[in-house]
């Protein structure tokens, strides 16, 4: 992917994203495949994850990526900001229904994949978990991993249960892409892709990576996205891989590009 | 409600929650009403309707309220990031179901409410339809004017707001009917939840408490008081009982801003 800078970023018009490069960090792969899935164009801007955030924090007040900048408007750093703004700029292909029952399932469900408790924060608290467990033993690069993703503090106490919470939604997920199958939809809601299906596929490569074929990431990152949690391990149902191949195939495109 | 105004709240540790003051906004009765019925105890600091507060940006990096500020964490200002702070500092009497598949149910529900797109956002929008001049902004409008401009309003988001703020309504009321046929008061099982909590603040947009419990400006009365008839015929009794139970059980009146 062609980054810009940040100080680049600032004078260009249109919208541009803050991304984390050369990882496919979920939130940031999730910004960029609900802009692909509606065709919003958007300039790509590299955040400089371990580098000095001061110009990005001075532009957008925010230092985490993804973070979504139209025009002059207030930056937009939260997944539900950055759908809605997707939304607003093309409404179709709509990835939230307009329709309120489907609308509140596809939020609800949104939310569970990526908001604060939810999957994306659950499973990074196993991460953290494990490379605590390593205590000195852990390497130079597990370290720098554990202060890159360790944003709102570690806590012994929620990692501890955090792999049980991981696995349960992970269960929940499954459970209802079951019960679409049974009715005939491939789809977590309806019978089309939404903002869920999208958010889905891009978070479950912190379980099972892409392969690197379509996936370039470093190893280092590539062994840590790779649950090795047994309980969670037992959760993954083969028809959530499924269906983010699916999503991947019909809708976002592959190979990655980050 | 007394207020500390910012530079006594800041360096104060503990929970601040900045509130717009005189006014019972949806967004911030919610945030209040969220931290009560967890019995977290706050600061409360003032916000002042449509000026610049340049000493609550420079503290928090936002001019608008709510904005909730905990120890030195970093400031919240959306519902969700609330609700979950004040969940995480209070975990007994979750707002929040256990069960993942009432809580994918319950934070839908309540992205309707208070979302972006969402019942509140879309009655700002009509407020906005109703109040913003056609042509560019002038420097002698009022605050409210200026302030309802700032919400991205167009016309034709304006046009399809009621609408959407209808559709809302129906949903939230079918809930209820089915709910009471199942014999709960509440939106989701049988107790209360955060989705509760937010619909009976935000029913005020639609047709706030009386005065004698809700002593606001009859020009706020006013613009919240919905003209359109596809609105008004939306809002079902149903949807007005559940918001005096939540209050009367669980937020308590009369209200304090």
């Amino acid at each position: 992917m062609d980054y810009v800078s940040v100080e680049q970023a600032r004078a260009m018009p249109g919208l541009r994203l803050i991304l984390h490069g050369g990882v496919p960090a979920p939130w940031s792969e999730a910004a960029k495949s609900v802009l692909k899935v509606k065709g919003v164009e958007f300039t790509p801007v590299l955040c400089d994850a371990l580098g000095d955030k001061a110009a990005q924090k001075a532009w957008t007040g925010h230092e985490n990526a993804p973070v979504a900048i139209y025009e002059d408007e207030p930056p937009r750093a939260g997944w539900a900001e950055i759908l809605m703004l997707a939304e607003r700029l093309k409404p179709e292909p709509a990835l939230v229904p307009g329709d309120p029952a489907a609308r509140a399932d596809v939020m609800g469900l949104s939310t569970l994949i990526c908001g604060e408790q939810g999957f994306g924060w659950t499973r990074r608290l196993v991460m953290l978990r494990d490379i605590a467990a390593k205590g000195d033993a852990a390497s130079g690069g597990e370290k720098a991993i554990f202060k890159l993703i360790d944003k709102y503090g570690y806590s012994g106490t929620e990692s501890d249960t955090a792999a049980a919470r991981t696995a349960a939604i992970v269960g929940h997920l499954a459970a209802r892409l079951h019960a679409q199958k049974a009715r005939g939809s491939d789809y977590l809601v309806g019978d089309g892709v939404t903002a869920a299906d999208v958010y889905w596929a891009c978070f479950v490569g912190l379980l099972d990576p892409l392969p690197e074929a379509v996936n370039p990431m470093p190893g280092l990152f590539r062994m840590f996205y790779t649950n090795t949690d047994p309980v969670i391990g037992a959760a993954l149902d083969p028809i959530l891989l499924a269906h983010r191949d699916m999503v991947y195939e019909r809708h976002i495109g592959l190979p990655l590009d980050f | 409600m007394d207020y500390l105004n910012v530079a006594e709240a800041r360096g104060r540790p503990g929970l601040k929650l900045v509130l717009t003051a005189g006014v019972p906004g949806p967004w911030g009765e919610s945030a209040k009403a969220v931290l009560k019925a967890k019995g977290l105890d706050y600061l409360p600091v003032r916000q002042v309707l449509g000026e610049d507060n340049q000493e609550l940006v420079e503290w928090t990096g936002h001019r608008n309220a709510p904005v909730v500020v905990h120890d030195g964490e970093l400031p919240r200002t959306g519902w969700l990031e609330i609700l979950m702070l004040a969940e995480r500092l209070k975990p007994e009497h979750p707002l929040v179901p256990e069960d993942l598949a009432a809580r994918v149910d319950m934070l839908g529900a309540c992205h309707l409410i208070c979302g972006e797109r969402g019942l509140g956002w879309n009655r700002r929008l009509m407020m906005a339809r109703d109040l913003v001049p056609s042509g560019p902004p002038s420097e002698a409008e009022p605050a409210i004017v200026r302030l309802l401009r700032s919400y991205g309003y167009t016309p034709a988001e304006g046009a399809a707001a009621a609408g959407r703020v209808a559709g809302v309504l129906g949903h939230l009321a079918d809930r209820l009917h089915a709910q009471e046929k199942r014999g709960s008061s509440y939106f989701i099982g049988d107790d209360l939840t955060a989705l509760d909590l937010y619909w009976a603040c935000f029913s005020a947009l639609l047709d706030p408490l009386p005065a004698e419990v809700n002593p606001m400006s009859d020009a706020v009365r006013n613009l919240y008081r919905p003209q359109d008839a596809v609105v008004r015929d939306a809002v079902d009794p149903i949807l007005i009982r559940h918001r005096d139970m939540v209050y009367q059980r669980h937020i308590g009146l009369p209200l304090d801003y």
